[in-house]
């Protein structure tokens, strides 16, 4: 390089690097407007879940299948990428900017370089072009629906661009012996150029073309990086190294002496990683396909959801306008929030650990705290607020007339037996504690009920946004249960399950709680109680609060193994799992757009034809009873808890 | 505007038990009187179209104070609590005339009341309340309106489901029927909630007319027959259905058949000839 064409080298270098440097200080300064810090506890585990997510690109294979090849495409892309970045800095900026070329090149990590851009330059070629004809040809729902082809196709022919100049860079330089040697790839275009017939001043023309449109178009593409959505491989590695371990379900308590107000209004009131999230989300659209709502035509994206808070977050300078639109065109729809059932499939299935839920319960509360809601979910609060149920039953006939004694003050039981309100109000989700009952005493368990003193576990009026509501059930309940003596809480129900274990601990509860499958799986075990086997396809269903938020796959599917040959899948199963559309205040929810949830589900599973659709949650057992008479009425589909199972085949 | 919304404490209309041995009720719950809940909400929409204040005043001792904390919460502007002696023998006539000289200091156009409350029910305190402040009235009012002319535009409900509209000169007294409105759902800790909050409950001693007249006397208390639904396949029902049927909306009435086995045999064959004839 000449005297001039080094300053311009640099100009450029620091203009490029400005225009990101400012940008990216602007969004540091965006995502510190947030509330709380970043999680960084466990750093150990964070590191490794950076190099498995980032590294291996795990999350994109997890979700790969002969359909959907995205995902190793993206690993294509991203080692390319990464193989081009380390050339770009290494052989680049400082070789060439510092004029200290000659001497890197001899380096043995420069020449492994050099070879592993000849063959993921290529890769990160083929991958782009995948991509961008994916793109255009198959043109997947789950990129939509904003997504800009003409944008993607501009950014593939740069980057195509930026690898054929690279290589001609490289093969005219070895054509013109300023490298002794180079890998295959860059001496076989050598070789080819040397049939050009090409003169010396030609080719070094050329190279000098060649280098000087390398540069500018990796320049460009880092400015352009910066500006797009494209950002997120810088962010994506610290989304993931600042993820949330928690179940998908936490919501965070809010201490209502100290905080005035709850829930978020505008972007700076969520917390620092939900204003991360924004950043790194990678628009991949995996969240919105695996979202229930999504796909059953309800007004939810996950994604657009996630982009719309940072579209706002970017968009104010000081002051944010609303979140939530509620007399205002811009921002999120109610209906968009309360269209979710916080089943947690979009937080499964984020490649770079993005939380959607977390989002949607902060702007959720904001809603109640300002008194938005849905008409039913309104009754429904009502309901449970005065009776503390959400039937809408009162309260003192709750579990009447029940099989097992009321837990008494003075008297230790194995356990107390927490029926939740389905059990206690609806005489179809009644027989799933009846059959329970039945189990514990044939097992010999010490059992008791705890009567009208039980309420609603809080689920539902949390999940809906009503903190308050929530909390003070919670201290009740936990001031009833400690007023007992017993060995183990058992329930039948996920939600309650999910919180009187999570939800209630940091109130200060301290139970063992254990969900009926595990006490029948253990039950089974132990030959406490013995099972005749069962005739029939069986086929199972992942409740969401059991599985996605407390990992209880095994238990429901050992139990049932138990006395079943022929237990089946749905073809969305286990953390992949399909919500049945009751959760997360669903259940209780009046205006409803698009297809129902549960049918969509119970679809799912005629297209199989079991005899016996089976789940471990009252709700799911409800909603697919209700779908089956909606969708295949003439069907002879039995619809059971694993409870009801086992008490039919107990010996 | 300015209204008041009288509101009452009864004991829980659907858990108040009769002790037919002891001749007396247990299982007394204190709660607001469910058609207190409609009174408020309607004063509440009526100050949202109109502007204004709504006060909630009740009478009775301190535990009373809990549904004027709920008045304020659900969102009204003040809470009175009429505080007089010897409230146990007197009846709603006498009530009135002390709730009337409560009222006395406090500016109204607009006095809300339950039709009937759910434990006397005597379906005369809107009359009552009116004759002692003397003011127009109405009662089995399902729907209050901001009229164009001075005063409110009411519908009353008549039988057989008949509405008659009329437009009453204010100040008035106005005797709310159920399903005048649909009372909200306020959040706790929510934003009216927090208002609510951060006022107090004023207490206001009444002191008894010594003329005070007393018009009527319980003399007796009686057990109401239980009403049970039952004859419906579970499963064969939607959610919806299913609700209702919970809440006892849905369904055909259960009839006990008491006597011999043949005589219980010929009613249940009776009921059942006389059941499909009416289908």
């Amino acid at each position: 390089m000449s005297g001039l064409e080094r300053v311009v080298f640099w100009l450029l270098l620091v203009a490029a690097l400005g225009i990101s440097g400012r940008r990216f200080i602007f969004y540091f300064h965006c995502i510190r407007k947030g509330s709380g810090r970043l999680p960084h506890d466990q750093p150990v585990r964070r590191l490794k879940a950076v190099m498995i997510q980032v590294l291996g690109q795990w999350p994109n294979f997890k979700t790969a299948s002969i359909k959907d090849l995205a995902g190793p495409g993206h690993l294509l892309i991203f080692w390319g990428a990464v193989v081009l970045a380390l050339y770009f800095v290494f052989l680049i900026l400082i070789g060439e900017g510092l004029h200290i070329s000659d001497s890197i090149r001899s380096a043995f990590a420069a020449r492994l370089l050099l070879a592993l851009c000849d063959i993921f330059l290529p890769l990160l070629a083929v991958g782009m072009l995948a991509a961008a004809l994916r793109r255009s040809i198959r043109r997947p729902e789950r990129l939509g629906p904003d997504f800009d082809a003409k944008l993607f196709w501009t950014l593939t022919l740069s980057v195509l661009l930026l690898v054929s100049c690279h290589l001609a860079f490289e093969s005219l330089r070895l054509h013109l012996g300023l490298n002794p040697t180079g890998p295959f790839l860059t001496r076989a275009l050598a070789e080819w150029c040397a049939t050009l017939s090409l003169t010396n001043d030609q080719a070094a023309l050329l190279y000098r073309a060649a280098f000087w449109a390398q540069y500018v178009l990796a320049l460009t593409l880092i400015v352009y990086g910066t500006y797009s959505h494209h950002r997120h491989p810088v962010f994506s590695p610290f989304n993931i190294f600042f993820q949330s371990y928690s179940s998908p379900g936490h919501v965070p308590l809010v201490d209502f002496a100290k905080e005035h107000r709850f829930g978020a209004s505008c972007p700076e009131e969520l917390d620092r990683k939900q204003l991360l999230d924004g950043f790194a989300c990678t628009h991949c659209g995996r969240c919105q396909d695996s979202c229930p709502a999504h796909h059953t035509e309800k007004p939810l994206s996950p994604k657009q959801l996630i982009t719309d808070i940072n579209r706002c977050l970017l968009a104010n300078g000081s002051g944010s306008p609303g979140l939530v639109r509620t007399d205002q065109p811009s921002g999120i729809a109610m209906e968009t929030l309360l269209s979710c059932t916080t089943c947690g499939a979009c937080i499964e299935a984020c490649p770079v650990s993005n939380r959607p839920l977390d989002s949607i319960i902060a702007l959720r509360r904001h809603l109640v705290y300002e008194g938005l809601f849905d008409p039913g979910h309104a009754t429904t609060l009502k309901r449970i607020s005065q009776d503390a149920n959400p039937w809408g039953m009162r309260w003192h006939r709750r579990a009447q007339h029940f099989d097992l004694p009321i837990a008494r003050a003075d008297e230790h039981y194995d356990c107390i037996y927490w029926l939740g309100c389905a059990a206690a109000f609806d005489d179809r989700a009644r027989r799933i504690a009846e059959a329970m009952a039945a189990v514990l005493k044939r097992a010999g368990l010490r059992a008791a009920i705890l009567g009208t003193a039980e309420k609603c576990c809080g689920d539902a009026a949390r999940r809906i946004g009503d903190e308050g509501l929530f909390q003070k059930l919670a201290m009740d309940n936990i001031h009833l249960l400690n007023g007992h003596d017993f060995d183990f809480i058992l329930t039948h129900c996920p939600h309650c399950f999910n919180s009187l274990t999570n939800d209630y601990r940091p109130l200060g509860a301290s139970f063992r709680v254990v969900h009926h499958s595990d006490v029948l799986r253990d039950l089974v075990r132990s030959k406490k109680i013995e099972l005749h086997p069962a005739g029939g396809n069986m086929m199972y269903h992942d409740p969401c609060y059991l599985g996605r938020y407390n990992h209880g796959y095994d238990a429901p599917r050992s139990v049932l193994r138990a006395f079943c040959s022929d237990l089946s899948e749905f073809e969305r199963n286990q953390e992949n799992s399909f919500c049945c559309g009751a959760g997360g205040g669903h259940m209780w929810k009046t205006t409803e757009k698009g297809r129902r949830i549960s049918v969509a589900r119970v679809k799912e599973a005629l297209q199989t034809g079991p005899d016996h659709i089976t789940s471990a949650c009252p709700y799911c057992l409800l909603m697919f009873e209700e779908a089956i008479q909606t969708v295949a009425p003439e069907k002879s589909v039995a619809v059971n808890d694993i409870a009801e199972l086992v008490q039919m085949y107990m010996r | 505007m300015k209204i008041i919304a009288c509101l009452k404490m009864v004991a829980d209309p659907d858990i108040a038990a009769f002790d037919v041995q002891k001749n007396e009720l247990t299982d007394l719950y204190p709660v607001m009187d469910p058609i207190g809940h409609q009174v408020l909400e309607a004063g509440l929409q009526l100050r949202e179209a109109s502007g204004g204040r709504l006060t909630a005043v009740c009478l009775g001792d301190a535990t009373a104070e809990a549904i004027l904390h709920y008045a304020l919460h659900q969102g009204t502007d003040a809470a009175i609590r009429l505080s007089a002696d010897e409230l146990a023998d007197t009846d709603t006539w006498a009530r009135a005339q002390t709730i009337a000289k409560g009222l006395s200091g406090t500016p109204y156009d607009l006095v809300l009341t339950g039709a009937a409350s759910a434990d006397s029910g005597s379906s005369y305190m809107p009359a009552a309340l009116a004759a002692h402040l003397t003011l127009p009235f109405s009662t089995h009012i399902v729907d209050i309106r901001r009229s164009e002319s001075p005063g409110v535009t009411v519908v009353k409900k008549l039988p057989h489901g008949k509405r008659e509209t009329y437009n009453l000169d204010l100040p008035a007294v106005i005797g709310c029927a159920p399903g005048i409105s649909i009372p909200r759902y306020v959040a706790p800790f929510g934003r009216v909630y927090r208002q609510g909050e951060q006022k107090a409950v004023q207490t206001l001693a009444v002191e008894l007319p010594p003329e005070r007249t007393v018009l009527t006397r319980t003399v007796d208390v009686m057990a109401s027959k239980p009403r049970v639904k039952a004859g419906i396949n579970i499963t064969a029902l939607s959610m919806a259905d299913r609700m209702k049927m919970m809440r006892g909306e849905l369904g055909t009435k259960k009839e006990v058949f008491t006597g011999s086995p043949d005589e219980a045999a010929r009613k249940i064959m009776r009921h059942a000839q006389l059941d499909s004839t009416d289908k």
